[in-house]
């Protein structure tokens, strides 16, 4: 399929016009990475599609005032996160204390006090995808987005700061707590 | 130097490594087998939940079907 540069005139103000044949170029572009990061966000199948087809009928909704400020992929995820951030919403918060299990490895000085396992151990254990995959649930939702855009996704650091609307420095945080829980959890599984 | 908290804090975070703290940080691990031990375990866990990722072609090609009907319908016809 031929495709109109995104960051080019022409094709902002085809979006503002909804033009069919750039729309369906975005649908066959995105549905899927969006599809993904719902499934990565711990979202079921049929959730998943529903939320996907939200986050287009919203895109369709606003197209007409998008301005070329972030990139399209940008705002659609902006889009997608603030649904499953909407749906999740009623859940019960996370109560348990996660940055206390990681300072608990160290000492005063910020030395190991319990080093991690052995690594062809936890190697053997993260192929376990069974086990991951319910470490993955158990992760906060915030965490759990950081981790899936940033490292599932691959998007950069700049795109999911804005789409979670979180500064960088948070996002660090969100991303470390992330994969200090899952580690965390991968070595507590089956311990 | 960095501690091994420190270094492991920054590792995790997943954020750009400011240049004057990257020898610091290299020469911790250098000297510091856990922490590289850390380090790759980190790097393990992402590969894992990618994997994880499954991709349904069908499923997804379905959805964008959907989503395509549903703008000619709603969208276009207004």
């Amino acid at each position: 399929m031929s495709s109109i540069p995104y960051e080019s005139e022409i094709f902002i103000q085809s979006v503002r016009e909804l033009d069919r044949k750039t729309m369906s170029q975005l649908v066959l572009e995105h549905t899927k990475i969006l599809r993904r990061a719902c499934l990565g966000m711990g979202f079921k199948d049929d959730i998943a599609d529903d939320l996907v087809q939200n986050t287009w009928v919203t895109f369709f909704d606003v197209a007409n005032r998008y301005e070329g400020r972030s990139k399209i992929k940008t705002f659609l995820f902006g889009i997608l996160y603030n649904k499953a951030r909407e749906l999740r919403r009623s859940e019960k918060k996370h109560s348990h204390d996660e940055w206390n299990e990681f300072e608990s490895r160290f000492d005063d000085t910020g030395h190991w006090v319990k080093p991690p396992e052995a690594p062809d151990v936890f190697f053997e254990r993260s192929q376990n995808m069974i086990i991951l995959s319910s470490c993955l649930d158990k992760l906060p939702m915030q965490q759990r987005a950081a981790f899936t855009l940033k490292e599932v996704q691959e998007l950069s650091t700049e795109e999911v700061s804005e789409v979670m609307g979180v500064s960088a420095n948070n996002l660090g945080v969100l991303s470390f707590r992330a994969k200090a829980n899952l580690r965390e959890c991968l070595e507590k599984e089956d311990a | 130097m960095l501690s091994c908290r420190d270094t492991a804090k920054i590792n995790a975070s997943g954020q750009k490594i400011p240049l004057l703290k990257k020898p610091s940080i290299w020469f911790h691990y250098l000297i510091c087998k856990t922490c590289r031990a850390y380090a790759y375990q980190m790097d393990l866990l992402s590969k894992g939940v990618r994997k994880l990722n499954v991709k349904d072609e069908a499923k997804e090609k379905a959805l964008e079907e959907k989503i395509l009907q549903k703008f000619i319908k709603n969208v276009e016809k207004k």
